[in-house]
């Protein structure tokens, strides 16, 4: 008979336990950035500048500026950039006329990426050249950000020309 | 063989067989009728109805559906308010951490999840709950339809039903002549 109370009481117990198994987390349960992927946000590429030539926009941009000793082109978590990807958004627009911040990282003006290990090491300023369509005539607002695979940085400056 | 021996035979043997069975004449029920009400209130529990209805086979199978069925809520509840939970400290960590990105957040399933992403999950969540309400809901409507099933099957064989006997008498008169009498009452 006892026996039987204790197995009652173990299945009990199993039953509970595998209850409790989805506990709720308290509300700062996110708060710790190791469950953030990409931990750390990295820090924009620097000195943007942009040429329009013909349709198609050279962009130069610097990530290997140091200053006190530090990249200003960085991943926090890695100290480094070598795991960096630039990404290039552009926008008919203004983008300080932008309604929502968020719109800055949206994915309506995203372009496409270069990574730091594209360039030769060491080398600035770093070029990409992005072709526009021969039908568009106006302004064009540029800016970059950069990503560590799980985080992405505050936007650069806005570089903006106008295609005649 | 004249008629009126053939029909003295007949009767010693009617006699004889019902002279066994002897019984007041009455108005009786076989069995007491198995309650509804008390066998649908005893369903409450897993297996009790068809325990009470003496459908044992019946109550095995029932009383693991029901406990399945509580366990199933009991735990998609707790899975619900785990999700919950998870969305509200990523949309708060989301706000506070960086506004303007969609953050990826390690689920602890796997993975990473944004805020939006998290939220679906907390829906589905939600939709298990409800699923498994559903489930016990159709497990107990299934249970007492058979019950009831099973008490209407009883009662049908426990109808108040007459029970007859016979009578015989011998007499003589004074001629004699021997009278043999049998009232048979249903």
């Amino acid at each position: 008979m006892s026996l039987n109370n204790k197995t009652i009481v173990l299945l009990l117990a199993i039953v509970l336990a595998t209850g409790c198994l989805h506990e709720p987390v308290d509300e700062e349960y996110f708060d710790d950035l190791s469950r953030v992927k990409g931990g750390q946000k990295p820090t924009p590429p620097v000195d943007l500048s942009m040429t329009i030539n013909n349709y198609i926009i050279t962009l130069s941009f610097y990530t290997d500026k140091i200053d006190n000793g530090q990249l200003l082109t960085y991943d926090p978590d890695t100290g480094s950039n070598e795991n960096l990807y630039y990404l290039v958004y552009i926008s008919a627009t203004d983008p300080a006329q932008f309604s929502d911040p968020k719109l800055y990282y949206d994915i309506k003006y995203y372009v496409g990426y270069v990574a730091e290990t594209d360039f030769e090491e060491g080398v600035d300023p770093k070029v990409v050249t992005i072709q526009i369509s021969s039908s568009y005539h106006g302004p064009v607002y540029v800016w970059m950000t950069s990503h560590d695979g799980g985080r992405e940085s505050d936007h650069s400056e806005v570089v903006n020309g106008d295609i005649p | 063989m004249n008629y009126r021996t053939v029909l003295l035979i007949i009767f010693v043997i009617l006699c004889a067989h019902t002279s066994f069975a002897q019984q007041p004449f009455t108005f009786v029920k076989t069995d007491e009728p198995v309650s509804l009400w008390k066998a649908l209130a005893w369903d409450v529990l897993p297996g009790g109805g068809h325990i009470y209805t003496g459908h044992y086979e019946y109550a095995a199978v029932f009383a693991g559906l029901k406990i399945s069925g509580v366990y199933a809520m009991y735990y998609y509840y707790n899975y619900w308010q785990y999700r919950g939970s998870l969305y509200r400290s990523a949309k708060k960590a989301n706000e506070a951490i960086d506004p303007e990105h969609d953050l990826l957040f390690k689920d602890p399933e796997g993975g990473y999840k944004t805020v939006k992403e998290f939220g679906y999950a907390y829906d589905r969540a939600a939709h298990y709950f409800t699923l498994s309400i559903l489930a016990n809901a159709a497990i107990y409507i299934t249970s007492w339809l058979c019950t009831w099933y099973h008490v209407q099957e009883i009662n049908e064989s426990r109808q108040p039903t007459y029970v007859g006997f016979n009578q015989f008498s011998f007499t003589t008169d004074e001629n004699g002549t021997m009278w043999a009498s049998c009232t048979m009452r249903w």
